[in-house]
């Protein structure tokens, strides 16, 4: 029996397997004439992107012919435009300048004036001051010249008074004889004893 | 002070004379070591000066002389000593003197001074003449010096003076 069922389960799978093969061819028949037509679909696509292509780039440079005549013109007139601001502005600009250093000249030969005039003044007066200082100066210098003259002459006359009284003392001490010295000494003896300097 | 060291001070003028009396009473003690008896001339004979034989001898015939080395060292060491406390006189001259001069000078000072003294003499030319005396801590200026400054102040500042004002004018002459 066991055996019967397992005969008839195996043809049973058999028959499956078998209508699933069958299944599946049919369904790849399908496919292939499916991948044909697409095939022609997309060959027929190519063609017409191809001559969408074309169009669009004629379209395109009609539009960039246009455009670049436009954009020349465009290009020529801003320049154009350009330069008349620019000679303007620099027509203006000297004119301003011009005007500008005309009234600073004007402005810096008055002001130069007043400062000479200024100056000329305070110069004047400058030199009023000045003179008096030097005066003034002149004569502090004069004072400490007689004071500086006078204490080197004093400095000179001590200097002058040594040497003499020097050579003096010297000269007269030598021209007195033996004698007379022991004579003196014997004086002088005479006065200490009047003033009992000994006693 | 007594009579033997009298003797010896009165024979003494002058500092030099003082300092040469010294080594020679020092240079006797040294010849007394040899415990020989007699007097001082006796064992320094021919070592003596003349002058200080004559003392010696006098002081041995007065019996002041005392005997034997050790009292005759005492002796001498006492002379040096009463030498030596003589007072000095400090006096300063302008010529370098003779000893005849120098012992007048002593005895005209002692005579003042009342007591024997001995001169410390230094010579020195700038006080022209006379003497100037230290004693006993006083000094007195008795030379010429003095007067020649004064009178060199009054007569040769007073040219100086003039030549100075003569100078100047023509200093003055030779600006203008």
């Amino acid at each position: 029996m066991l055996t019967n069922i397992l005969i008839f389960i195996a043809i049973l799978t058999n028959i499956v397997t078998l209508a699933l093969v069958y299944f599946l061819f049919k369904k790849s028949t399908e496919s292939s004439n499916t991948i044909k037509t697409n095939a022609a679909f997309l060959e027929n696509t190519e063609k017409q992107i191809e001559s969408l292509q074309n169009r669009f780039k004629e379209s395109l440079e009609n539009i960039i012919s246009k455009d670049s005549l436009m954009i020349e013109n465009t290009s020529s007139n801003i320049i154009k435009y350009y330069q008349d601001t620019v000679n303007s502005l620099t027509a203006n600009y000297n004119f301003n300048s011009q005007k500008l250093t005309e009234n600073l000249n004007l402005e810096l030969k008055k002001r130069v004036d007043q400062l000479i005039t200024i100056v000329a003044e305070q110069s004047e007066e400058s030199k009023k001051v000045f003179s008096s200082e030097i005066q003034k100066d002149l004569v502090l210098i004069k004072k400490d010249l007689v004071n500086y003259s006078q204490g080197k002459f004093a400095q000179v006359d001590a200097k002058a008074y040594q040497i003499i009284s020097e050579t003096a003392k010297n000269t007269v001490g030598k021209v007195i004889n033996m004698v007379d010295h022991q004579e003196l000494v014997m004086q002088a003896l005479d006065e200490a004893k009047k003033d009992k300097f000994f006693g | 002070m007594k009579k033997e060291f009298t003797l010896f001070t009165t024979a003494v003028y002058d500092t030099k004379g003082l300092y040469r009396l010294i080594d020679q009473i020092t240079s006797i003690n040294k010849n007394l070591y040899h415990n020989l008896p007699g007097t001082i001339v006796s064992k320094t004979k021919g070592l003596l000066p003349p002058s200080l034989e004559t003392i010696f001898s006098y002081i041995e015939d007065q019996g002041l002389e005392p005997e034997g080395d050790g009292a005759q060292k005492q002796f001498l060491e006492q002379i040096v000593t009463e030498l030596k406390a003589v007072p000095l006189v400090k006096i300063t001259l302008a010529f370098e003197p003779d000893d005849s001069f120098t012992s007048k000078l002593n005895e005209t000072i002692s005579v003042q001074a009342e007591q024997k003294v001995i001169l410390d003499i230094s010579v020195n030319h700038h006080i022209v003449a006379g003497a100037v005396v230290e004693y006993l801590g006083k000094y007195k200026d008795y030379s010429l010096e003095p007067k020649v400054d004064q009178y060199l102040k009054e007569t040769v500042k007073k040219e100086i003076a003039e030549e100075q004002v003569k100078s100047k004018q023509e200093l003055h002459s030779y600006e203008s």
